[in-house]
């Protein structure tokens, strides 16, 4: 098949997704994913969608690991069809829904970031968002980690300056290939006034290891629609979610995975600690297909509510079409143990004090995975948004 | 017919390795015959193969029980006919009772056109578990309990030694059931082991350690290296063992020092 | 209701009654085996059985909320859209129920009433051949003890001719009428079900058990239950039975509401052996006041689908929550059970344990509600579902839902799959126990938590029907 090498072909399926996004109805509160987040939150008037090209939206912080290729994606969708064309959209597919296709035709800046075969990169890649200038934002990133690659990728997004509202839509879409061993840490630690939809999808193929993190902190409203297919035989995956939220917070987590091949295993643990009105909505569902034997899959969601005022929502599903399984979930919603602190006061640790230790505590086996350096960056901004509780 | 257990040539494979690479050993009623050797050599692959594990392929060889070869029988069948194994780690089973758990099994010896009631050992089946329980010193509370849920590793051996006790076979195999016992607890089990095994009985006794045989005096003892019996004598070769450890039977050093 | 009345509520027709549905002797239409819902159908029901105006109107507005009303988009929507309402009896009168015979009975069932040991009457009765199942000796003996406490236990359309009083108090208050497309229906056209009402400070010592063994009156597709314990009082109720009850009508769908006054006390045990052919789709939810207690137990075998979902309305201070399931789906039925606890008042307590196994084709869906109130302070719940797959076409799925406000409340869900272990059946097997014997035991060791819970002869019944399901090969 020939392919335009002009990367119109790019062009024609964002004037489709535009054309999709604009009649598409508005996502339906019947369903888990918006049950308890009003769409209309991310609403967004046709005015200020304003899809100009904004390079340096996505910032690389620091060097590029050596051997790592980092593209913009429209020139990429030109220069580089064959990596770009049947990956694009793949994973986030446009018509999953308005926001995506929203993401799909006005992105204001995309990456694709590519390892190829072999290739491991002794430092992690940062990218970095700061929220600042139009109200709309969209940004992509396209992953590629060809078979036997290494790398770690942190996407961060941190205050910007601008005040008032911000919208802002970012899709993130992974390819591991076979033996890649790919792990992405997503930092979200923006201004207040912030809103942010975002929509990651993992395909990992044969004996592909994939590890996220994703550390939900700043914002007014943060949905987030984070999966991974296990496509590949032998493939893993291992999930961290790290939610603080307080005042009137509001983040909606919800994942997926999807077990199509046999002998995979996922494994996820969200941690939320929640303060003053904030709420936080979990939903995840696994799903073992019938063919693929021989899974393990286990999901965890625990809730730590610091204040009576907070709320937690939690719907962890599981789909088992295969008897060779081993799948357990498990949700707990509750205060901190009073013996613990306790425990801890009696030692002359003021309360305060505390219960930040308890809560790093709790949070930290979600950082065990990471190079020092991310631990270090996620440690930084979990104790100032601890300061600020 | 005085009962046996005759093992001739048995090799067995593990996962398409093989483990047992040649026994040659009988046991008759009355004798027990003691089995030691290292980790690793063989020994509780040797006891799953008698007892029949799916797991375990057998190569070659005979297995006779009492005149009959059972290699190719299921486990069930191979209890039925009066081979017994204590394990090493009995699993459990929640929501079955000791006291259901056993029915069910001593209920599986009765033919199946017999009613209970007219059965002598389903009967009495209520009165047999109370005296085996008293004669054991085990609480009679565990009858309740679900099998082997929560069980201690002492309690898992006792309740090991009381269905031997009720299912009254003729040859036991005890695989390493002085492990995680500790000394009040083993002597509490070998007194269980040397009541119920009387004259009728043939006893395999299969550990690491020359401890248990302190309280179980066998009658004759038997060497397991790397898959095969290096040497067999009397009570004295335990002790020769104890001494001077599997080194001295031509095993490498690091290989002798067990856990 | 015997014809007579029926011929006496004739005569009290309403003059706008031939103008509104458009013919002039209900008792002629009855006659007529009349399939399909209408106003029509409605309107002779509630005359032919006398009721009072306000529960006339009540089915009427159940209807219109019926048809109003979209079906589910959730569970099987498949098995839901394919329901034909107009090919479905909808009130049936006792005598019109004969006419079977016994040879249409099918095979299976038989052969699982032979197994089960259920006594000639009661396979009729059960199998639809025989209207009238009564045990007449052991109905009167626990009738007088009853009367003699002050309990109330009668059919539900007796209980509204004879205690209209407190049914207007209580009819609906649990479950509103427009609660959902089924409750609606049922509020239309409901015919049978119990009436109970237990006094202050009375314990009901022996389980009251609806129909079979008591009261044929009871049965029915769209049975309506209402119980009602008064403050500090205790009630164990037992519907439905092990043995399969057949009928060949594709739709059941019951209401059943329970009040539990301060104090008292309510277990609610069911069996649900339904015919593979029936879609069972049924609402359950009692309201527990201060330090009530109350407990569903619920058994789900029979059925091709059955919806159902257990609720207490924690809404008294102490007040405790607990509900027990199991379910067993085999090839071809879909068991989508549950449990919904809402905690609506402090210190409110909540158990959920649920147990489902699927075998071949089957699938089992756990389906489940936890909210908890921002008043609900000190509350607790613990939730533990269980499921195991037998077989490699089996399926089990998992759907959770829990809302919880506030921070002195702890709630606690875990869920497992699994399949049979092989080293349990090999342990079992050296112990002389067959592969199938062995399969057998773990699984009544499975939903053992469950068979503790029921009366020794359900539980003795129970395993035997386990045995009959699992017959046949099991990977």
């Amino acid at each position: 098949m020939s392919v335009a090498a002009d990367g119109s072909w790019l062009e024609d399926l964002r004037q489709l997704a535009w054309e999709w996004y604009h009649d598409a109805p508005e996502p339906s509160r019947s369903v888990h994913l918006w049950r308890y987040t009003d769409p209309a939150i991310f609403r967004i008037p046709e005015q200020i969608i304003d899809a100009t090209p904004r390079p340096g939206l996505i910032a690389p912080e620091g060097p590029i690991p050596t051997g790592i290729e980092v593209l913009d994606l429209v020139e990429a969708a030109m220069s580089r069809p064959e990596l770009v064309r049947d990956r694009l959209g793949a994973a986030v597919r446009p018509v999953a829904g308005k926001l995506e296709a929203l993401n799909f035709a006005r992105f204001q800046h995309g990456l694709v970031v590519h390892a190829p075969a072999g290739v491991v990169a002794a430092t992690p890649l940062t990218l970095v968002s700061k929220l600042g200038g139009p109200r709309f934002n969209a940004s992509r990133i396209l992953v590629i980690a060809d078979e036997d690659s290494d790398l770690t990728i942190v996407r961060s997004y941190g205050a910007g300056d601008r005040k008032g509202e911000i919208q802002a839509n970012g899709v993130i879409e992974v390819f591991a290939g076979a033996r890649a061993h790919v792990r992405l840490i997503v930092i979200q630690d923006l201004q207040p006034e912030a809103r942010l939809h975002l929509a990651q999808r993992t395909v990992a193929d044969r004996d592909a290891r994939v590890e996220t993190i994703v550390a939900s902190l700043g914002g007014a409203v943060m949905k987030a629609d984070i999966g991974t297919v296990l496509a590949g035989k032998g493939a893993e995956s291992e999930s961290w979610g790290v939610v603080v939220g307080d005042g009137a917070q509001h983040f909606d987590h919800h994942t997926v995975h999807t077990h199509t091949a046999g002998h995979t295993r996922s494994r996820f643990n969200y941690k939320t600690v929640l303060k003053g009105h904030a709420r936080s909505v979990y939903t995840g569902s696994i799903r073992i297909e019938k063919d693929a034997a021989n899974c393990e899959a286990y999901q965890e969601n625990r809730n730590l509510m610091l204040e009576e005022t907070a709320h937690a929502d939690s719907i962890p599903e599981l789909e088992i079409l295969n008897n060779e399984v081993q799948c357990t979930h498990g949700a707990t919603m509750g205060p901190i143990e009073p013996e613990y602190l306790f425990y801890l006061e009696s030692r002359g640790i003021p309360h305060d004090d505390a219960v930040r230790l308890f809560v790093d505590g709790f949070v930290t086996p979600a950082f065990n995975r990471v190079p020092p350096a991310v631990e270090a960056s996620l440690r930084g901004h979990l104790a100032g948004r601890m300061e600020r509780l | 017919m005085s009962s046996s257990l005759e093992i001739r040539n048995l090799r067995v494979a593990v996962a398409g390795k093989e483990i047992v690479q040649g026994i040659t050993l009988t046991i008759r009623a009355g004798e027990k015959h003691a089995l030691m050797g290292p980790n690793g050599s063989g020994k509780s692959t040797l006891s799953n193969a008698l007892m029949g594990h799916p797991a375990y392929t057998i190569l070659s060889g005979e297995i006779l029980l009492n005149g009959e070869d059972i290699a190719k029988m299921p486990a069930d069948e191979r209890s039925r006919k009066g081979l017994f194994l204590a394990f090493q780690y009995p699993v459990a089973i929640p929501g079955v009772s000791v006291a259901n758990f056993l029915r069910s099994a001593v209920k599986a010896r009765v033919p199946k056109n017999v009613k209970d009631g007219d059965s002598e050992a389903m009967r009495g089946f209520r009165k047999t578990l109370k005296a085996a329980m008293d004669e054991l010193s085990i609480d009679p509370a565990f009858a309740t309990r679900y099998l082997n849920d929560g069980f201690s590793g002492g309690e898992k051996k006792r309740i090991e030694i009381l269905q031997m006790a009720i299912l009254k076979p003729s040859i036991a195999i005890l695989d390493e059931t002085d492990s995680g016992l500790d000394i009040d607890a083993l002597r509490v089990v070998s007194d269980g082991i040397n009541r119920v095994c009387g004259p009728e009985t043939g006893v395999l006794l299969i550990t690491h350690y020359q401890r248990l045989l302190n309280y179980v005096k066998p009658d004759f003892v038997h060497v397991l290296i790397h898959g095969r019996i290096v040497r067999s004598g009397g009570p004295e070769l335990a002790l020769e063992l104890e001494a001077g450890g599997y080194e001295s039977f031509g095993l490498a050093p690091d290989r002798a020092a067990g856990g | 209701m015997a014809p007579d009345d029926a011929q006496a509520q004739v005569s009290r027709i309403g003059d706008d009654y031939a103008e509104r549905y458009g013919f002039h002797d209900p008792s002629e239409y009855l006659k007529n085996a009349p399939v399909g819902i209408s106003h029509a159908l409605v309107e002779s029901m509630t005359r032919v059985k006398g009721e009072p105006e306000w529960m006339r109107e009540l089915r009427h507005k159940a209807l219109d909320t019926f048809l109003a009303k979209p079906m589910p988009t959730w569970g099987n929507t498949g098995l839901l859209n394919a329901i034909d309402f107009d090919k479905i009896h909808y009130y049936v009168r006792p005598q019109d129920r004969e006419g079977r015979t016994w040879e249409e009975v099918p095979d299976d069932i038989k052969k699982t009433f032979d197994r089960l040991g259920i006594p000639e009457a009661e396979r009729k009765f059960l199998a639809g051949v025989s209207a009238q199942y009564e045990s007449e000796v052991v109905y009167h003996s626990i009738k007088e003890e009853l009367t003699k406490q002050g309990v109330i236990f009668m059919g539900m359309d007796q209980g509204l001719k004879e205690h209209e009083d407190i049914v207007r108090k209580y009819f609906g208050t649990v479950i509103p009428v427009a609660d959902n497309k089924f409750s609606a229906l049922n509020s239309a056209v409901w015919s049978g079900g119990s009436f109970i009402y237990v006094p202050k400070n009375t314990d009901v010592g022996i389980p009251l058990q609806a129909y079979f063994r008591i009261n044929a009156e009871n049965m029915g597709q769209f049975e309506r239950t209402l119980i009602i314990a008064d403050e500090g009082s205790r009630v164990h109720y037992i519907e439905g039975c092990t043995a399969p009850i057949y009928s060949s009508d594709s739709l059941h769908s019951a209401v059943v509401e329970l009040i539990a006054m301060p104090g008292a006390h309510i277990r609610y045990t069911t069996i649900q052996n339904w015919s593979h052919n029936v879609l069972n789709l049924v609402t359950k939810r009692a309201i527990a006041h201060e330090n009530a207690v109350v407990e569903w137990v619920d058994g789900n075998i029979g059925s091709k689908f059955t919806m159902k979902y257990p609720c207490v309305y924690l809404k008294g201070e102490g007040a405790r929550g607990e509900i027990l399931s199991i379910a067993f789906a085999g090839d071809g039925q879909h068991q989508d059970a549950g449990a919904k606890m809402y905690h609506l008042a402090p210190n409110t307590s909540s158990r959920i344990t649920s147990k489902s196994i699927s075998k071949d084709g089957g699938r089992a869906t756990y389906r489940g509600m936890v909210r908890v109130q921002p008043n609900a302070t000190g509350s607790k719940v613990s939730v533990e579902c269980d499921a195991l797959l037998l077989g490699t076409a089996a399926r089990s799925d998992t759907y959770p839902t829990m809302e919880v406000s506030g921070e002195a409340v702890k709630v606690e869900h875990e869920a497992r799959i699994s399949k049979i272990s092989e080293e349990q059946v090999f342990y079992l097997q050296s112990r002389g126990l067959s592969a199938d014997e062995a399969r057998l035991l773990i699984v009544n060791g499975f939903i053992e938590p469950f068979t503790k819970a029921l009366p020794m002869e359900f539980a003795v019944e129970l395993n035997r029907l386990i045995e009959l399901e699992m017959e046949g090969g099991v990977g």
